[in-house]
């Protein structure tokens, strides 16, 4: 599963660690999930979700094989 | 809609991490200054009784110990830790009395200290391997 999130980070002027604190998650959680290691829980994509003002759906794309 | 898992909720704070580093590694130095020492010592199975208890309850407070931030992903990474911990030691008692036939050593039972001192070992590395990689 892949994500845009290092994308709107970058639109929004966000660090890993401002998008870890607003969520309250740790940075290397952030950086396990921008780098496709991580796949996060329904609470956590919609908390994502809603600060970046897009939905989840935009956010995180099924790949092939998923 | 916090997900609170047993395992999220039974957890100590984060400086029983090092506290129980320091009983873990008081008891091994202990127990081995102890057996170097004193080579003749009358009580030895309890003497190993000790070592492996305060071992095992300073392995049992880093285990269980907080991180600094605790997340979902920090709760999955302890969820898979101890799925490979009890599954090696699992493996590894059944083994055991194998290569101990193998290689025309006495069969012995597996201790529960040592099992359970095992298990706790291999949660912590794989745990940290695991915090580390991800």
């Amino acid at each position: 599963m892949k994500n845009i999130i290092k994308v709107e980070r970058a639109r929004k002027d966000m660090t890993q660690q401002d998008l870890a604190e607003r969520i309250g998650v740790s940075r290397q959680t952030i950086n396990s999930i921008e780098s496709n290691r991580y796949v996060p829980s329904t609470v956590l994509a919609l908390k994502i979700s809603e600060l970046f003002g897009i939905s989840v759906n935009e956010l995180f794309q099924l790949e092939e094989g998923d | 809609m916090e997900n609170k898992t047993i395992i999220k909720s039974s957890l100590l704070p984060n400086e029983m991490k090092l506290i129980g580093a320091v009983i873990a590694l008081l008891s091994f130095i202990g127990g081995l200054s102890v057996k170097m020492m004193n080579k003749e010592v009358a009580n030895t199975e309890l003497i190993i009784l000790c070592t492996y208890s305060g071992m095992i309850m300073g392995l049992l407070f880093v285990a269980l110990s907080r991180d600094k931030v605790e997340d979902e992903r920090i709760n999955q990474l302890r969820a898979q830790s101890m799925q490979f911990a009890f599954i090696f030691a699992a493996v590894s008692t059944l083994v055991r009395p194998v290569i101990d036939l193998l290689f025309g050593d006495p069969i012995e039972f597996e201790k529960a200290h040592s099992i359970v001192f095992m298990m706790l070992l291999v949660y912590i590395f794989c745990f940290i391997f695991l915090k580390k990689r991800a």
